[in-house]
């Protein structure tokens, strides 16, 4: 039994002892755990000896002495356990109780941190507020703080509160701008008030006119009795602003002209001013619809006093110039109002001058082109006088590309109106710088825009500064007079008397012609012949293909011979290109002769076309020799005949506007050889441009043997061929420079007289013996007299073997330098 | 042309006036002379087309165009010069080249009695500027006459001039009829050749055996010994039956060989046999000639008559060209069988070896 019960306590103290091992206790309890070591200790010294005993041979008796201080200890460990375990729980109360608050502050927390931040979220709310009137102009602060009113401003400074501010400027923004309505309303009443009182003058105004009206009606017999034209000039006025812009203006240069320089000329309006004003009114009310209706509306009234002036007006039909009709009297629909000009002679200081000549400026509405015409073409004055007035300048092209345009290339100007709108003329109306706006629409509108006003300002001073309106009449003043003059010296040869020469200093006029005047005969002039103008492009490839084709050509040419007679070019090709490169230099002179050739229904061939009439005779030559030299030697027939004669060169400078309405006459001298009693005749032909003097009369001479059969003309005039040139570039050139500036319009007379002393010199020279006119000494040339009529000298020079001219105290021309 | 725009804005009268002479004054010039400038290349194919050509005018101008630049056209143009000097007072009338590679020279002679020699390096280096000034290398002039108490005759004019082959000599055809030879070193006259009673139209030199030719107003060719002066024989030109005057010898030509001699008088051309002194044709022609040259065994003639007549030496026509020019003053060879004839209008007619117009010049002033 007892070792059992000592397995069961030693199995305990097992247990306890696992049991109390992993306890650890805190130092509060560390005492029981001392008492519980102690004990376990003690424990294992008794069961230690119970051991020993119970082996050995010792007294048992000892043992229950053993075993209650074993219980004791057992009674000391349970007293230990039982205390440590009170310990544990007090402890863990303990625990319990220091919990609470700390759960308690950290829901305080809590709550704080959320109430903060919905705090946060509300101030952004309100720092992000936008006003619903973001932009308000205010005065500025400095503005506000001078003008506001006291009580609006009280105590605000600039360092105030910037949003007590703010209020108060908005305040101050808001009186002001009551007080401007204020004001606003205030002015309307005054306009409506002023308004009142203009339209009641207006109506005093409307009214005025007719009051004046009267008056003046009243005046003009009292106007008629004292002789002053007043009524007149009102009338040339008044009937001036209706006139279109560059009739105006051709109207007042000349007038600013006449009255500044005392130009000897006069100006006048002709037409139907109802017309005209008819006119205007179409025009205004097409362009700026209402608003100038009350001018027109003054015109009106206006016009039945006109009417009273104006008696010997026939009534018209009243013609609405419609704008819309395409037909050619539509293109050449002119305005009703033109301007006339009379120039007078101011050489002579008659006070009462004689009338050169009368121009008539009219203005072609489509075409915006101002054309001229002379008028009353009765003193042997025709329109050629107006024509070439200036280098290239017909009057058959229309002057600007816009009205070219508008007709299409193939139009041409209707040549049979007896006014043609010549540059000159554009010129002087201006048209080169009016503005291409409706004529009639600048003076209302112009105010409105500077630019076209200064535009047209300055273009009138440099008009002004060229002195159109001077050179213009100057320049027809010297071509009616130099017509004038030419019809006088053509009239004596018509008669076949030698021109008279006012000047005696050059020798022709001394000498006393041997030859007589045989004939004199007009040729026409050029432009009768339909075509005058030359045609390039489109003739000269046909005429290539035409050589191509044939290359003996000369010998069809003669089917190409025109109506009037006329020998057609010999080979026009080379002629016709070179215009090329001519008209290229003045490329409009192209353009209308495209047009002309379109146009034309006159054309007879190209060939004729290419032709000036003066240099037929050259042709003739060269003609003749071809057919000769082609029928004589067959070979000579392949070298293609492309050659460029004498007269291609001269047709290419003789350029076409040059030719244009030019007069040709042929003159025949004749000369009796004094050996034989042959008759050696001198044709010559002359082409007298109507730039008459300033390009002087071109002469192309030929010899014709007539009365002996046995001459071959042809080879004569080969023969002869340079003198007849030389004869030629003396008339033609050299004796111009001899001529006095105040001779030119005798140039002419002085050719002619040129011409028969140089063929008496060469025929008399002929006709001499040969030794007779062989002057083999140098010297007797070099000091032989000067001549007087007749020409000494060396008789031939130089490798052309020239004839000899000397002229007394003049230049020497011929025979340089002797 | 300026004036071509000239109207009522800008009016000179005077100035139009001007041009309108100006216009007629170039219609009415003479080109009395062409030549060929020596090419360039220092080995120049004889074949080749010649590039530039002078032109001597009775202006007074010496005036070169290259012909190369024009080729390309068929038109007749109004040719604008390289280069452009007033050579002479009066007409130029005659320019012959001696060829000397680099250092050509230019000789021309005109109606002012001068012979001038130009330095073709120099005249090239003008560029077209009108008026550009040139000194002449050589310059000589013709003598004038003493009369009685010392007062002087005009200067006779040169007509023609030719090169003897080292170019040391210039022979003048002068107009008071006397030919004159040159030195072109000293500038004195060397040698004087009288004895025509007209004055003179044309001079060539027969190289081979000392030999020079003159032509003249009286209707004779005279052949001179170059050195001695003396005139070794006088060749007459048959009269013509129709015009009662002997007509001058205008131009005389030798052939390559020299044995050859073209001389033009009148309506007729005359061909000698100079080796057995005798006339050998005579060829009649429509007009009266103006110029001649040898081609080969053909003889190219022209006259007052715009054609271009080529003859054998029998007298038979082999070909007329016709050209630009209608009085034909000068008919100028080159190497390559190129011709240029030139003459009244100003014109100068270039033809090639085949007949057709290489191009034609219209030289303005």
């Amino acid at each position: 039994m007892s070792s059992a019960m000592e397995v069961q306590i030693e199995e305990a103290a097992a247990a306890v002892e696992p049991a109390a091992a992993p306890e650890r206790m805190p130092p509060s309890s560390a005492s029981a755990y001392d008492v519980l070591k102690e004990s376990k200790a003690s424990m294992e010294e008794i069961v230690a000896q119970m051991l020993s005993i119970k082996r050995g041979q010792n007294p048992k008796s000892q043992l229950p002495e053993l075993l209650t201080e074993s219980l004791l200890h057992f009674v000391a460990l349970r007293q230990a356990n039982r205390s440590i375990l009170m310990e544990e729980d007090r402890i863990k109360a303990e625990t319990e109780r220091a919990k609470a608050p700390v759960d308690f502050t950290s829901l305080q927390l809590h709550n704080l941190m959320y109430e903060k931040n919905h705090y946060v979220k509300a101030i952004k709310a309100c720092t992000d507020f936008k006003s619903k009137y973001p932009d308000i102009e205010l005065v500025p602060e400095e503005e506000f703080f001078r003008d506001a009113p006291k009580y609006i401003k009280e105590d605000a400074t600039p360092d105030d509160n910037a949003h007590c501010l703010m209020l108060k400027r908005l305040n101050f923004e808001l009186y002001q701008r009551k007080e401007l309505c204020k004001f606003r309303e205030q002015l309307e009443e005054r306009k409506a008030k002023l308004s009142q009182t203009i339209a009641t003058r207006k109506k005093f105004l409307s009214s005025l006119p007719s009051h004046l009206k009267s008056l003046r009606k009243a005046s003009i017999p009292v106007q008629q009795e004292l002789g002053v034209h007043h009524a007149k000039k009102l009338k040339q006025h008044t009937s001036a602003e209706l006139l279109p812009p560059p009739l105006y203006i051709i109207y007042s240069q000349f007038m600013a002209q006449k009255e500044a320089f005392g130009e000897h000329i006069d100006l006048e309006i002709t037409g139907s001013l109802k017309d005209a004003q008819a006119f205007v009114r179409l025009q205004s009310n097409k362009d700026t619809g209402s608003s100038t209706k009350q001018e027109s509306a003054k015109l009106e009234d206006d016009l039945p006093e006109e009417e009273d002036d104006d008696q010997r007006r026939r009534k018209r039909p009243k013609k609405v110039p419609g704008k819309d009709n395409h037909d050619q009297a539509g293109i050449y629909q002119e305005h009703p109002l033109r301007v006339v000009l009379h120039i007078y002679d101011d050489s002579i200081s008659d006070p009462k001058p004689v009338k050169l000549v009368t121009l008539k400026f009219e203005y072609l509405l489509r075409l915006n082109v101002v054309c001229v015409g002379i008028e009353g073409s009765g003193e042997g004055t025709d329109s050629s006088v107006l024509c070439n007035l200036f280098p290239d300048d017909t009057g058959l092209e229309l002057p600007h590309q816009s009205a070219k345009l508008s007709l299409g290339e193939s139009v041409v100007f209707d040549k049979t109106r007896s006014s043609l709108p010549y540059k000159w003329a554009q010129h002087l109306a201006g048209l080169d710088f009016l503005p291409e706006v409706s004529p009639l629409l600048m003076d209302s509108e112009s105010q409105g825009n500077g630019s076209i006003r200064t535009v047209v300002i300055s273009g009138l001073q440099l008009y002004r500064e060229q002195n159109r309106t001077q050179t213009v009449v100057q320049s027809v003043r010297l071509r009616v007079k130099s017509q004038l003059a030419l019809m006088e010296q053509l009239d004596q040869l018509r008669k076949l008397k030698w021109p008279s020469l006012t000047c005696g200093s050059v020798p022709w006029a001394s000498h006393k012609p041997l030859c007589t005047l045989h004939s004199w005969s007009a040729l026409g002039s050029s432009s009768e012949a339909g075509m005058p103008l030359l045609e390039t492009n489109a003739i000269h490839s046909s005429v290539i293909n035409v050589m191509d084709a044939r290359p003996d050509a000369t010998k069809e040419i003669p089917e190409f011979v025109g109506e009037d007679g006329e020998l057609p070019a010999l080979l026009p090709t080379p002629a016709a290109t070179d215009n090329n490169e001519l008209t290229q230099r003045e490329g409009s002179d192209h353009e209308r002769s495209r047009g002309l050739a379109m146009m034309s229904k006159t054309i007879v061939s190209p060939y004729k076309v290419a032709k000036t009439p003066s240099f037929r005779i050259q042709d003739e030559d060269s003609e003749l020799m071809l057919v000769d030299s082609e029928s004589d030697h067959e070979e000579s027939g392949k070298t293609k005949l492309e050659a460029v004669s004498a007269a291609d060169i001269d047709s290419m400078d003789a350029k076409s506007w040059v030719d244009y309405k030019a007069q040709e006459f042929r003159l025949v001298l004749a000369s009796k050889m004094s050996e034989n009693g042959d008759d050696v005749k001198l044709e010559a032909k002359v082409k007298i441009s109507v730039e008459y003097p300033v390009r002087p009369p071109l002469w192309a001479v030929d010899l014709l043997f007539l009365s002996s059969g046995e001459k071959n003309d042809e080879n004569i005039s080969a023969f002869w061929f340079n003198e007849l040139r030389a004869m030629e570039a003396e008339v033609n050139l050299h004796i111009l420079k001899m001529l006095r500036s105040d001779e030119q319009n005798q140039v002419l007379a002085h050719q002619v007289r040129c011409l028969t002393m140089l063929f008496d010199f060469y025929m008399g020279k002929v006709s001499e013996p040969y030794e007779k006119r062989k002057s083999t000494s140098v010297i007797d040339v070099g000091l032989c007299n000067p001549t007087n009529g007749t020409i000494l000298a060396r008789f031939f020079r130089g490798r052309d073997r020239r004839k000899m001219l000397s002229w007394k105290n003049l230049d020497c021309s011929l025979g340089f330098p002797y | 042309m300026a004036t071509a725009t000239m109207d009522v804005r800008s009016w000179n009268e005077d100035a139009y006036r001007e041009t309108i002479l100006q216009e007629r004054e170039s219609r009415c010039r003479t080109v009395f002379r062409t030549a060929f400038a020596p090419s360039s290349d220092r080995n120049p194919n004889p074949n080749s087309i010649p590039d530039v050509i002078v032109a001597a005018s009775s202006d007074g101008s010496l005036a070169s165009y290259s012909i190369s630049s024009f080729l390309s056209s068929d038109r007749l143009l109004i040719a604008e010069p390289d280069c452009f000097i007033q050579a002479h007072e009066g007409a130029a009338y005659d320019i012959k080249f001696h060829e000397n590679g680099e250092d050509s020279l230019l000789f021309s002679c005109g109606d002012d009695g001068h012979i001038r020699g130009w330095r073709w390096k120099e005249m090239t280096a003008v560029t077209g500027i009108r008026g550009a000034h040139l000194n002449p290398v050589v310059d000589l002039v013709n003598l004038q006459h003493k009369g009685p108490w010392g007062s002087l005759s005009p200067i006779p004019e040169t007509n023609a001039i030719a090169l003897d082959n080292q170019g040391q000599s210039i022979y003048a055809a002068a107009g008071n009829s006397c030919a004159y030879c040159w030195d072109v070193e000293t500038g004195k006259v060397k040698v004087v050749y009288k004895g025509h009673s007209d004055y003179l139209h044309s001079v060539v030199v027969r190289n081979s055996s000392n030999q020079v030719l003159t032509g003249s107003e009286d209707g004779t060719t005279r052949i001179w010994d170059s050195v001695s002066g003396k005139c070794i024989r006088v060749l007459s030109m048959e009269k013509n039956d129709k015009l009662k005057d002997t007509p001058c010898v205008s131009s005389l030509a030798l052939d390559a060989s020299e044995s050859w001699l073209a001389c033009g008088s009148g309506r007729s051309l005359f061909i000698w046999n100079l080796v057995a002194g005798e006339r050998v044709s005579r060829i009649p022609t429509c007009t009266s000639v103006q110029d001649v040259v040898f081609h080969g065994n053909q003889v190219i003639a022209v006259g007052a008559e715009p054609l271009v007549s080529r003859y054998d030496m029998s007298g038979e026509i082999r070909s007329q060209i016709q050209c630009a020019p209608h009085s034909v003053f000068s008919i100028s060879l080159h190497s390559s069988g190129v011709l240029a004839a030139a003459g009244y209008g100003g014109l100068v007619d270039v033809i090639s070896p085949f007949g057709s117009h290489l191009c034609v010049l219209h030289c303005r002033l």
